[in-house]
């Protein structure tokens, strides 16, 4: 399965640690790994610029290289991007809920 | 970026010399040997490749290491000619038509095939370029 | 908002890229258009000078943070507000022909053809880098 960021795995193994309400939960708490994968997601973008700018400047010269890292920092960003709409729709879902 | 570029390119100027070298062997095949010329008399030349490039010191591809001439004659019993020899022959260059052809060919198709070469690497490159969408 | 926007990728190293290879294209055609003039000499910025001028500039830009990309007056290449300048140097790698042109179409058209896929790749890399800072901005795919 692809998996470029990790995340699915990491729920996956996460899941059997389920935890009700009132105990301590097992894992990270969800802020925090979103805010892992954010960091992770900047560092692949800087790693992209510091790629092209290599490029650029004649220190590297693999293009194909260049291109994957690029692609690789664009997908995890749009992963992210998707992420972040799905848990914004969930909230707005959350608050539509009359009581 | 263009290494594979300058490999070829180094070839088809290594090429390009030889088959100079050959229409000139084969242009001169029939020129007789004047003994009372002032500038050397021509001979079949000869291309020698060496690997790298002196001028750059990069150790890829390839060079034209020197031209020289082969200073292999034929004697001709030609007593009527003014450039005989109290013998009655002329010296002819000793270049052999056929070898030259076949030189020419070899040249060509080298040509060719590092042509062939360059195509490939710019394919790769567009390949690569579509790697992002 | 706006410089710090589109200044903070590297988008200004593309561009500039973009603004030099450009610039050499229309040398290596001058070249190109009198490769049987006699006495011609070819002209060129050797992408190696272009190199060392980005990084220098880039160098520059990172350590201080207002320097932009304009620096230098004695390099072959200088950055201004309104493009990449290039001083061209006069090549002079051949065996000179009796006419005292200094021909090699194969090089000529390497040179060519390396600038084009040059300008390829990097307006690729700029397409995309717009296209994340586009995607960034509607939140949406």
């Amino acid at each position: 399965m692809n998996d470029p960021l990790g995340i699915v795995s990491r729920i996956n193994t996460q899941a059997s640690g389920f935890s009700r309400p009132g105990q301590s939960p097992a894992g990270q708490d969800f802020k925090q790994e979103l805010l892992d994968e954010m960091r992770k997601v900047n560092q692949m973008q800087q790693d992209a610029t510091q790629a092209t700018n290599d490029l650029l400047t004649g220190q590297r010269d693999d293009i194909e290289g260049v291109m994957i890292a690029t692609q690789k920092a664009d997908s995890a960003f749009r992963m992210l991007l998707a992420l972040r709409n799905k848990v914004v729709d969930a909230y707005d879902e959350v608050r539509n809920i009359r009581v | 970026m263009f290494t594979s570029f300058d490999i070829s390119t180094s070839a088809l100027v290594a090429n390009r010399t030889r088959l100079d070298a050959i229409a000139a062997n084969i242009a001169n095949a029939d020129v007789p040997v004047d003994p009372k010329s002032r500038n050397p008399p021509f001979s079949e030349q000869v291309v020698y490749f060496a690997p790298g490039d002196p001028v750059s010191g990069d150790p890829n591809g390839v060079h034209v290491a020197a031209i020289q001439p082969r200073n292999d004659f034929r004697r001709a019993f030609e007593p009527w000619n003014p450039l005989a020899d109290k013998d009655g022959y002329v010296r002819y260059p000793n270049i052999d038509p056929v070898v030259q052809q076949a030189n020419a060919m070899l040249a060509t198709r080298s040509y060719d095939a590092n042509l062939a070469a360059i195509e490939a690497a710019k394919s790769m490159i567009s390949s690569s370029l579509s790697i992002i969408s | 908002m706006i410089d710090g926007m589109l200044g903070s990728t590297n988008l200004p190293a593309l561009e500039r890229s973009l603004q030099y290879m450009g610039a050499r294209q229309r040398l290596l055609a001058g070249n190109l258009a009198n490769i049987e003039t006699p006495g011609y000499r070819p002209t060129d910025v050797a992408p190696a000078a272009f190199q060392q001028s980005l990084r220098e500039a880039l160098e520059q830009d990172r350590t201080d943070k207002g320097g932009g990309l304009a620096f230098d007056d004695s390099a072959p290449v200088a950055f201004t507000e309104a493009g990449t300048e290039l001083k061209p140097q006069v090549l002079a790698e051949n065996i000179m022909f009796h006419d005292g042109n200094d021909r090699s179409v194969e090089r000529l058209m390497q040179k060519m053809q390396e600038n084009v896929y040059s300008f390829r790749v990097a307006s690729q890399l700029l397409r995309n880098q717009f296209d994340l800072i586009n995607t960034a901005i509607r939140e949406r795919m």
